[in-house]
């Protein structure tokens, strides 16, 4: 028998077979035409009566055929009717992609992390310390003396082993003079406790960013530079600061810095009680005494610190209305955060 | 604390508004915010109408003439019940009332009118239109009226005082600062006496017993004093400031302590045994009933004033019901004394009472005040209450305080301050203060600070008087980026901010719970002794948690119960145990926890997978293994807490726990869906997250992919053959998946199949035939004879 008249006869009995295909029926065509005693097979097995010279190009034929059927069982194995195929409807290209699922950094972080950023691009590095303290570490290095209304300014935890919760991050201050040799120049988040009753406005924990810079000639100057730049970059180029003395035990002189928040709204008034200023850290330069308790030469070496609370930053910067929100793991407040 | 400007300005020239007085005293370090006006108009003031004609064109409108003390008026009243003579508020042109409402020249019926006589509701007083507001035949004429209705107190500031500020805890304390800012003069009202009395030694007695706890004490006996209501200017001043008049005695206590700073007691000198007051420490367990009517158990720390029989007052403190002046009261004997700081604040603190004179107390008062105060008390006493004053007055003072004496470079101030200052510029600002400054040679100034600053002990503590006079202000910002090699270390912490990107990634939220929990939740996760608090803030929160996973359960229930679903959480935060237990290592430590519960977030078309423990094991998988090759080995375990439960091992140590929640936990958390968790060690993220890359050349040859079926016994763990396929792999051997797991028909009862794709590759050839089945042979031969697992060849 002709091998080319075979090709068609196979050919043309696949299409009539594939035309009234019923579901379920493409495997038994499958075997019928490509299996290991199919069709096609037969076709090859003729191969070897054919004259020498003519195997090679009735081979291609062959594997033409084979490639042809193939693919058109694997058409309709998939159930995916070829656009062009009558009567066969598109995929609804409408229907919803799948859903990739998607969380977000907690707010703190994301806030910690900006800040992180501004202040790494200005040589500084993070550094870290505990969040259950000595009272050394917490107040006495700190320039707290015993029995100073100072100590009122921050309600302390105090755990069963007579040890406190920090209060503040500028315990890392001492750690970090005890630690690093100057000159030092550290930012040192961390969680951080006061016994004061839960509402809107105050929690018992909250985190804070602590600033330590010690150098041989560090100055108010540069930490009001240091500080008006954190402004800018956190808040925006255009928003106002302002250095205000203040007291802190452990810097001497002391500061606060404030940022211009305006009074256009209701709330503005609220939160800047009437002046259009906010407070937004503490700063100073490192009293003598601090850097005595922590082993450095105040007569050498000069420093400056600063801390801010990241919830109230975080606060400001998306007027997130209860302090609460951020401990709750609420998702419906969490989800806002996506980045 | 607050103050009225009006009362301010007995001591120093003020001009500015209270706002902008505020904004200053803020800047220098005592903050300070304007109360907010009660009177929202301006340009009222008091006028007398001294004529009225009638409006020709009008039936009801009238014009007067209305004199302000600085000009006549003429304005057009509607008002039935104007009269010539009476005193009246006017609205002169420019005048702002409520609402916006500017004054103006204004043209009515014919006539012109210079303003407006004001009715109460014109003036936002009240909803009264009856008739323009007629005043008091003697209120001043010309005077603004909002002054006059507040009683001159306009302008009231409420500090909120650093604790370092002691001195400014008053009038005068607030206007020494702004005459130093602003370099104005401090004016003291001369005090004169009338000593018409007995001398005062023939009267009563003082002693100091304890001179720890009382520095000074002065006092001053009053006779024939008669109680009743304090003069309306007083009280009026009290009133604004927020304090209640009682009657003339103690209000001029209240007020001199609100001028001077100097706390006073004013004792009923008949009720003091023996007429005596001896100053000594309580004993342990004394009780002593204050004028409050608590009876107070003391310990030996506690000051006490006594008379010739026990105590009188609480020191420093609060006076004592035996000897308080009441309306009946005719002789009394007025304290003024400097107890010791830190012995106030620890009595105060261990009483739970703070009061006005503890708080002045502990925050250290002027000492060299004591007798300008006593002597003003006493004036303002016998001004308003009658009486013989003593002749003299008691002082004990028995080592008088010296003025501290201290060194202010100015080559440090400039260093420290970043200002350029001169010597007789730095030595201007401190002289403003009263802190007198001697040129000791070209760069240092000696000064002697007065004894109502005695927080100044330093060279620092001048500079922040220097900085704070010359205004925080002038320092100029500088950019001092001088970053040294050695000043950079590592973040140890960095590891995180991509392992947070990764779970985030995954679909998980970043949960930040309290530190702060209950007893019983640190039970059930963890052995670890919880850290417990000694003074918790509620039973609920009276420990330091020990694991992360109890608050990623609450989260699920808080979320569940606001109609959460699929919730996916994660927390990496520190815990803490109360001794080095925890997890054979620190009593703190920084962990990641990893929550999921049951279920999708939203509902989609095409099915999701389950968040079941293998997924949660494949996102723990992601994150501590690096690249293909196994660096965990996970076993089953039982695990506190947790159902289903395994371990993460690497190096034999337990790095991670994973499991379900057990039914029993998810009833205490009354969660709606099951969750898995997983609770991992930070410091083996570290290493994965912190292990090299090591680059291996591409292999350009081809990999071959077989499958191999494998019958075991059920019990059998898959990972325990997957091992075993390493094991006996040669180094061709290059990644193996498990693809099917079956048991059924096709396999015997107590067996079932687990199907694993090969990869196979070479480094330098393209495999044969021949050598991968002899591979899979040798990895087959293996298993059946070590592990009972028999290839089932397709």
């Amino acid at each position: 028998m002709d091998l080319t008249a075979g090709i068609a006869s196979v050919r043309e009995e696949f299409a009539r077979r594939l035309q009234s295909l019923q579901e379920g029926d493409a495997e038994r065509l499958r075997i019928d035409f490509l299996g290991r005693k199919g069709l096609v097979a037969a076709l090859f097995a003729q191969l070897g009566q054919l004259p020498k010279d003519d195997r090679p190009q009735a081979g291609s034929l062959l594997n033409a055929l084979k490639q042809e059927l193939e693919e058109q069982l694997g058409a309709t194995r998939t159930g995916a009717a070829a656009p062009d195929s009558a009567g066969g409807a598109a995929v609804d290209v409408t229907l919803p992609g799948d859903p990739v699922p998607v969380g977000a950094i907690h707010p703190v972080n994301l806030v910690l992390g900006q800040i992180k950023d501004i202040f790494n691009r200005l040589g500084f590095s993070v550094y870290y310390g505990p969040e259950v303290e000595t009272d050394f570490y917490n107040f006495g290095a700190l320039n707290f003396q015993d029995d100073h209304p100072a100590r009122d300014m921050q309600d302390t935890f105090y755990t069963g082993d007579n040890l406190t919760l920090r209060t503040h991050t500028s315990n890392v201050q001492i750690h970090a003079m005890e630690n690093l040799k100057p000159p030092i120049r550290i930012i040192a988040p961390g969680r951080v406790f006061r016994n004061e009753s839960i509402s809107a406005r105050s929690h018992c924990q909250f985190h804070q960013v602590e600033g330590l810079v010690i150098d041989r000639n560090v100055s108010m100057a540069e930490l009001k530079g240091t500080l008006a730049h954190f402004v800018r970059e956190f808040f925006g180029a255009d928003v106002k600061s302002r250095f205000r003395a203040s007291y802190f035990p452990f810097t001497e002189p002391s500061a606060e810095l404030d940022i211009y928040w305006g009074l256009e709204s209701e709330a503005d008034y609220r939160i800047t009680k009437g002046t259009g200023w906010l407070e937004i850290l503490g700063c100073g330069m490192v009293h003598p005494n601090v850097l005595k308790a922590g082993g450095i030469d105040p007569h050498k070496w000069t420093g400056y610190a600063f801390g801010m609370g990241i919830e109230r930053t975080s606060m400001l910067k998306w007027g997130v209305e209860d302090i609460r929100h951020f401990f709750d793991g609420d998702l419906r407040f969490l989800r806002q955060f996506r980045s | 604390m607050k103050v009225s400007v009006d009362w301010l300005t007995d001591f120093v020239e003020i001009d500015q508004s209270p706002e902008e007085l505020a904004d200053m005293l803020s800047l220098i370090g005592l903050e300070a915010l304007a109360e907010k006006e009660r009177h929202d108009f301006s340009g009222v003031v008091i006028g007398e109408v001294k004529s009225i004609e009638p409006v020709p064109d009008s039936d009801h409108l009238t014009l007067c003439t209305v004199d302000t003390g600085v000009e006549s008026l003429a304005i057009v009243c509607g008002a039935p019940n104007v009269r010539v003579g009476q005193r009246v508020p006017v609205a002169v042109v420019g005048a702002v009332l409520p609402g916006n409402f500017k004054i103006k020249k204004a043209k009515i019926r014919g006539a012109v009118s210079h303003g407006m006589i004001c009715a109460e509701d014109e003036l936002g007083l009240s909803t009264d239109h009856a008739g323009i507001m007629v005043l008091d035949p003697d209120a001043p004429l010309g005077q603004d009226f909002k002054r006059y209705l507040s009683k001159g107190q306009v302008g009231v500031l409420d500090l909120d005082l650093t604790p370092n500020r002691g001195d400014a805890f008053s009038h005068l304390g607030v206007a020494r600062d702004i005459a130093a800012k602003l370099d104005r003069k401090i004016t003291m009202a001369k005090i004169t006496l009338t000593e018409s009395g007995p001398p005062i030694d023939t009267l009563a007695q003082v002693s100091i017993t304890s001179p720890e706890g009382a520095h000074r004490y002065a006092a001053r006996v009053v006779l024939g004093i008669r109680i009743g209501p304090s003069p309306q200017w007083l009280a009026d001043r009290l009133s604004a400031i927020g304090m209640r008049p009682i009657n003339n005695v103690v209000d001029a206590s209240n007020y001199v302590m609100m001028e001077l700073g100097q706390p006073l007691h004013v004792f009923d000198y008949d009720r003091l045994a023996e007429h005596r007051i001896d100053v000594t420490f309580a004993k342990a367990g004394q009780k002593f009933t204050t004028l409050d009517g608590v009876e107070r158990a003391l310990g030996g720390h506690h000051l006490l004033i006594a008379d010739g029989n026990g105590p009188v007052a609480l020191a420093g403190i609060m006076g004592g019901e035996n000897s308080e002046v009441t309306d009946a009261t005719t002789n009394i004997l007025i304290e003024s004394a400097y107890f010791a700081p830190a012995v106030i604040r620890k009595g105060a603190k261990s009483l739970d009472l703070s009061t006005e004179a503890s708080k002045r107390f502990e925050r250290d008062i002027d000492i060299d005040g004591v007798i300008v105060a006593l002597d003003r008390v006493t004036q303002l006493i016998a001004d308003s209450a009658g009486g013989e004053i003593a002749s003299g007055r008691i002082d004990i003072y028995p080592v008088p305080h010296a003025p501290q004496i201290v060194d202010i470079s100015t080559r440090f101030t400039n260093r420290l301050t970043g200002l350029e200052l001169s010597q007789s510029e730095i030595a201007d600002a401190l002289q403003r203060l009263s802190i007198a400054a001697e040129v000791a040679d070209d760069d240092v100034l000696r000064c002697t600070v007065p004894l109502n600053r005695p927080e100044i002990r330093l060279e620092v503590d001048l500079i922040e008087e220097v900085a704070r006079m010359v205004g925080y202000e002038t320092i100029p910002p500088v950019m001092g980026i001088d970053v040294r090699f050695d000043g950079i270390i590592a973040d140890s912490q960095a590891f995180m901010e991509p392992l947070r990107r990764s779970l985030v990634n995954l679909g998980f939220h970043e949960h930040l719970a309290v530190t702060l929990t209950e007893l019983s939740l640190t039970r059930l996760f963890s052995d670890a002794p919880p850290v417990t608090l000694a003074n918790p803030l509620t039973s609920e929160m009276n420990c330091l948690r020990n694991s992360l996973l109890p608050g990623l359960l609450q989260a699920q229930s808080f979320n569940e119960n606001r109609q959460q679903k699929g919730i996916r959480l994660f927390e990496i935060g520190a815990i803490h145990a109360a001794d080095d237990s925890l997890y054979n290592r620190d009593r703190e430590q920084f962990r990641l926890a990893i929550l999921a519960s049951d279920g999708t977030a939203l509902p989609h078309w095409k099915p999701q997978p389950p968040a079941d423990i293998f997924f949660l094991k494949g996102v723990v998988q992601r994150l501590l293994e690096d690249g293909g090759r196994q660096t965990v080995t996970w076993k089953a375990a039982r695990v506190q807490g947790l159902a289903d439960a395994m371990v993460a091992e690497r190096g034999g140590e337990i790095i991670g726990r994973l499991g379900v929640v057990s039914a029993e936990l998810r009833q205490k958390f009354d969660l709606q869906s099951s969750a898995v968790l997983a609770d991992i060690d930070l410091q083996a993220l570290v290493k994965t997250a912190t292990a090299e890359i090591e680059y291996q050349p591409v292999i350009p040859f081809p990999i071959v992919e077989r499958d191999m079926a494998l019958e075991t016994p059920q019990e059998a763990p898959a990972g325990e053959l997957l091992s075993a396929i390493w094991d006996a792999g040669s180094k061709i051997l290059r990644d193996v998946r498990l693809f099917d797991l079956y048991s059924g028909e096709q396999v015997a009862a107590d067996r079932k199949s687990l199907a694993y794709r090969l990869y196979l590759q070479a480094d330098d050839r393209t495999l044969t035939d021949a050598e991968v089945d002899r591979e899979m042979e040798k990895i087959a031969a293996h298993l059946a004879q070590r592990h009972q697992a028999q290839w089932r060849r397709a």
